[in-house]
């Protein structure tokens, strides 16, 4: 995907926010749908994750049409207390097949080993800006991942990848 | 390098640097200084299957600590770190 404007300045985002309420399966069905049809015209990007009323997406695009997509967000009151983690350039799209990519994430149902450290926890690592921003690459790494190992997948996860 | 105790490999594995971080049940990523090492993805079957930082596959492994070692090395290796002895 190369966007409207393809010879824009690409940039890479990743936020994080909590739900102002909690979203059920049909919720998040009706976010993906709208954000994957906006997503396309405008050339955008990237993968959503949900996890225990919080948000973690990634947004690819040209900077300006992504930031005007964060201030819709933001403005948007199913989000509440939007960080963004990572703002930067982007030479080669890591989520190019996805308007709107989205993998299910549930909690650790395992103790963590010791010397691991936890992804979510550093994701939560304020002022340690080196802990947050491994750990949005760690779920970006995560979510490639996972998605690749579902490309058989049951019905409602092959819908999911857009 | 000799055959090592489970804590003396520990110990080998810790001098690396690697930050090794747990994303998932079965999903564990390790990077240095800012730069992915690779990950370790544990598969249907139980082995766990390292990959680098480019997600070549390095092997299956029995336990993630093997896992661990594997990348940790590889990575040693490619950063020019003398490991062992």
């Amino acid at each position: 995907m190369t966007g409207p404007h393809a010879d824009g300045e690409l940039v890479t985002l990743l936020y994080t926010s909590n739900a102002s309420t909690a979203f059920d399966d049909d919720a998040l069905d009706a976010l993906l749908t709208s954000s994957r049809r906006a997503n396309a015209e405008q050339g955008i990007t990237g993968m959503l994750l949900y996890r225990g009323g919080r948000f973690v997406q990634v947004l690819e695009g040209e900077r300006e049409l992504v930031l005007a997509l964060l201030d819709r967000i933001r403005a948007d009151e199913r989000h509440a207390d939007v960080r963004v983690l990572i703002d930067e350039p982007l030479q080669r799209r890591l989520f190019a097949d996805w308007s709107m990519g989205y993998q299910p994430l549930t909690e650790p149902q395992e103790p963590l080993r010791p010397g691991f450290r936890s992804t979510f926890e550093d994701l939560d690592a304020d002022g340690d800006t080196t802990a947050t921003g491994r750990a949005a690459r760690e779920l970006s790494m995560w979510f490639r991942v996972r998605a690749g190992r579902s490309a058989q997948p049951a019905p409602a996860a092959q819908a999911a990848r857009r | 390098m000799t055959a090592l105790d489970g804590e003396t490999r520990l110990t080998e594995v810790r001098r690396t640097d690697v930050t090794w971080s747990r994303v998932d049940d079965g999903f564990h990523v390790g990077s240095r200084a800012g730069e992915f090492v690779g990950y370790i993805d544990r598969q249907p079957d139980g082995r766990h299957r390292a990959c680098d930082q480019h997600s070549r596959e390095i092997g299956l492994f029995a336990d993630l600590e093997s896992a661990v070692r594997a990348l940790s090395g590889d990575a040693d290796r490619l950063a020019g770190v003398e490991v062992g002895a």
